[in-house]
């Protein structure tokens, strides 16, 4: 490779916390920084294993994780957002060619001029954070202790296009109920990991991460924080994650609770489809098979494709991070064109959780996980799924893709244990609604404690 | 932040055919390369194959030999050697090469790219369509040439109004031979250009003598919903027919999600304005032959692509 290009090299191993600064000092013989050391490396090398993970090799250590984002990544980020090349304007008054181009100049003004990272940096440093090496990717995660002894223990699984930044805002009422308006008795110890190939999370190198693996080693990571009886939740991908879990049933998982659908895309045709409510969803989820499988679609077929753009253009990765589905759109639209916020979905917290994409580089990474599914899928194809063995709790949240009835949700989970519709909230329930879905979280579990 | 990017000057609003040299300033081409060397880059594909998309050691060479060897200005002469016109049709400034056969009777032609091509995909057949008596043909198998820019591609004006469709370009291509003064003409075109040459035979026009396409865009009822609900094929195909429906079968299970992209969210695809090597992964991505063509190009084993 050309010395002549001074690429950048993207990996999560800048933000090495202060266990694995420690540990490369001590194999490099030098205290000098991460960033030094990276300097060295010859250009246009691509990122592999994060080097802490390569030389602790199989370990079953927790260590803890800060975030130190070197300044000079901060800085070309800015340069970056300085130089945009932006297309024509779309031709429609509505999201229907993509992401509007008032909606992504609007945050994009906002991400140069007025947002700071180092905010949520320093509100995820102020929550205890940690890596463990499990099946050989470096996970990380948020660990929070309840105050009450007798918390149930709660592994929660964001999605895409979210990270740990999703669920931040249900750390508080989680773990701490009394101070939400809630009882002692609904307590949590909350654990937030980050998917594989997301955020943080290493990026593995092989193949095969689909969602029954990452369902494993989330039962691993949960043995290994010594939680013998626990539960687990997620929305999206940390749906499948979760209903992974549920149909593995490891020993200690109590339950399982997901907001989204995901199962009802292999009954479409025996879904039922009578009252209004049925023909609605039905409507919704026709609607995204038909224009709103795009980014899907490019994901499980090409993410090195698209890996190119996501890594490359900041303004590219909001777009495409944007443009996930109508309701969280036009919310997140409003957000920065109107200053009109939808509950958590604020400017900030959407530009903080675009930021963690494009300083941990994970948009190729990310976007692979989508391909292992769909390499999942085609290994199963004609096989029966094991059905869940654990208790199914399911919330439905108005503005989702396909806001699922509860007859749905029977055909997907036969043995349902909770079932509750909610009347605000949308994809991400957790984000835009912090305080009403750790009510239906809540309540969900009360009858597993 | 820099503007978005706007008409540009030579689409000043006229029914003549002005005559239109391409002149890339020299700012742009500094700015192109100096996006090029800054590539921030994902790490390599977790496959040995193309099955993840575009790797990563053919990005890299492209993007080494574009940044250090490739010469715009090259293609540049080559485009102005050529007569080029812009014309405006419909309200759209439409750019097109124009070359008249040395031989009085030629047969005139208009050709139409797709995507992700441009004109640069029908430069080379210009002399052997033109000129036949100088590439081994005869005079009587001349051509007055026509090749035109999509709406919305190259040096072509972009749409500001919807329902620019291939119907609608159709309707262009014709008011361009038109203005041209070719009463008897013929159409051929591949991809997109196919699409668009299609709905101008559909159209009927007066002069309009035939049409060639190298990409039939249609199949049979029942294979077509066969590949759209992801059934398996029919029963009694021939071999060669077979044949077929394999490579339309792994098309549609792994190819079409460009065409989804861009079918469902043109718009969202911000990143390959702003990222010339994203725009040149997503460009490479489209078929699973010209891929593996071009990523021999780019190890080094130059053939018809170069």
């Amino acid at each position: 490779m050309s010395p002549m290009l001074h690429s950048i090299t993207h990996t999560r191993r800048r933000f090495l916390g202060s266990a694995a600064k420690t540990m490369l000092a001590a194999h490099l013989g030098t205290t000098a920084s991460a960033r030094a050391q990276i300097a060295k490396e010859p250009t246009m090398t691509t990122a592999t294993t994060p080097r802490y993970a390569a030389q602790d090799a199989a370990t079953a250590d927790i260590r803890s994780f800060h975030i130190d984002s070197p300044q000079a990544d901060l800085d070309e980020l800015q340069q970056r957002l300085g130089a945009v090349r932006w297309p024509s304007q779309e031709l429609v008054d509505d999201r229907s060619q993509g992401v509007q181009l008032a909606t992504l100049q609007a945050l994009t003004s906002y991400w140069a001029t007025d947002y700071d990272w180092r905010t949520v940096e320093a509100t995820l440093n102020a929550l205890p954070q940690s890596m463990t090496e499990i099946d050989g990717v470096d996970i990380h995660f948020i660990h929070v202790t309840s105050p009450h002894e007798n918390a149930l223990p709660l592994i929660m699984t964001h999605g895409w296009p979210g990270s740990v930044v999703e669920l931040i805002e249900t750390i508080g009422p989680l773990t701490d109920p009394t101070a939400y308006g809630g009882s002692a008795d609904d307590a949590f110890h909350l654990v937030l990991p980050s998917l594989p190939g997301y955020g943080f999370s290493g990026a593995p190198t092989e193949l095969g991460w689909d969602s029954g693996r990452i369902a494993q080693a989330w039962a691993e990571l949960m043995e290994r924080l010594g939680y013998t009886r626990y539960v687990a939740q997620g929305g999206d991908v940390g749906a499948a994650v979760t209903d992974a879990m549920g149909r593995q049933a490891p020993e200690g998982l109590l339950g399982i609770h997901v907001n989204l659908l995901a199962g009802a895309l292999g009954f479409v045709d025996t879904l039922p489809a009578e009252t209004e409510q049925e023909k609605a969803a039905h409507t919704a989820l026709a609607t995204f098979m038909k224009s709103g499988t795009g980014y899907f679609q490019e994901q499980a077929t090409r993410p090195q494709t698209i890996g190119y753009s996501l890594l490359d253009s900041p303004v590219g990765l909001a777009a495409w991070l944007l443009d996930h589905d109508t309701d969280s759109y036009y919310k997140i639209s409003g957000a920065f064109v109107d200053g009109e916020p939808t509950g958590g979905l604020t400017q900030e917290s959407i530009v903080d959780n675009i930021t963690l994409y494009w300083l941990t580089g994970s948009g190729a990474s990310a976007a692979r996980w989508y391909w292992e599914n769909g390499q999942a899928a085609a290994r199963a194809a004609g096989m029966d799924r094991p059905p869940v063995a654990v208790p199914v709790g399911f919330t439905t949240f108005p503005g989702e893709i396909w806001p699922a009835p509860r007859s749905w949700v029977e055909v997907v989970y036969p043995d349902l244990a909770y079932f509750n519709e909610v009347d605000r909230g949308g994809h991400f329930a957790a984000w835009e609604e912090p305080q009403l879905f750790s009510e239906e979280i809540r309540a969900a579990f009360r009858a597993l404690r | 932040m820099s503007g978005t990017l706007t008409t540009p000057e030579w689409a000043a609003a006229s029914t003549a055919i002005r005559p239109f040299r391409v002149e890339v300033p020299d700012a742009d081409l500094d700015e192109l390369r100096r996006r090029i060397v800054a590539t921030r880059w994902p790490e390599k594909e977790t496959v040995a194959d193309p099955s993840q998309g575009v790797q990563l050691a053919t990005t890299q060479e492209l993007a080494r030999y574009w940044a250090t060897d490739h010469d715009w200005r090259k293609v540049e002469s080559k485009l102005n050697d050529l007569p080029q016109f812009l014309t405006e049709i419909d309200g759209l400034d439409i750019h097109f090469i124009h070359v008249r056969s040395p031989h009085d009777d030629a047969l005139p032609l208009i050709v139409t790219h797709g995507w992700p091509g441009s004109v640069i995909e029908q430069l080379k057949i210009v002399g052997p369509l033109t000129d036949p008596t100088a590439h081994g043909g005869a005079a009587a198998d001349a051509f007055h040439l026509v090749i035109p820019s999509l709406p919305g591609h190259g040096f072509s004006g972009k749409p500001t109004t919807t329902g620019w469709d291939p119907i609608r370009i159709a309707r262009t291509w014709v008011v361009l031979m038109q203005r041209l003064g070719y009463a008897r003409y013929v159409a051929q075109g591949g991809d997109w250009g196919n699409a668009v040459t299609e709905q101008m035979a559909l159209l009927e026009p007066q002069g309009l003598l035939g049409i060639h396409t190298n990409m039939p865009a249609t199949l049979p009822a029942n294979i077509a919903e066969a590949l759209q609900f992801g059934k398996p094929a029919p029963t009694g195909l021939s071999a060669e027919e077979q044949g077929a429906w394999d490579q339309l079968d792994f098309f549609y299970k792994h190819g079409l999600a460009y065409a989804q992209e861009m079918g469902n969210r043109p718009q969202t695809l911000y990143a390959i304005a702003d990222s010339p090597v994203g725009l040149a992964a997503w460009m490479l991505d489209h078929d699973a032959r010209s891929y593996d063509l071009i990523a021999r190009v780019f190890a080094g084993q130059p053939e018809g692509l170069t």
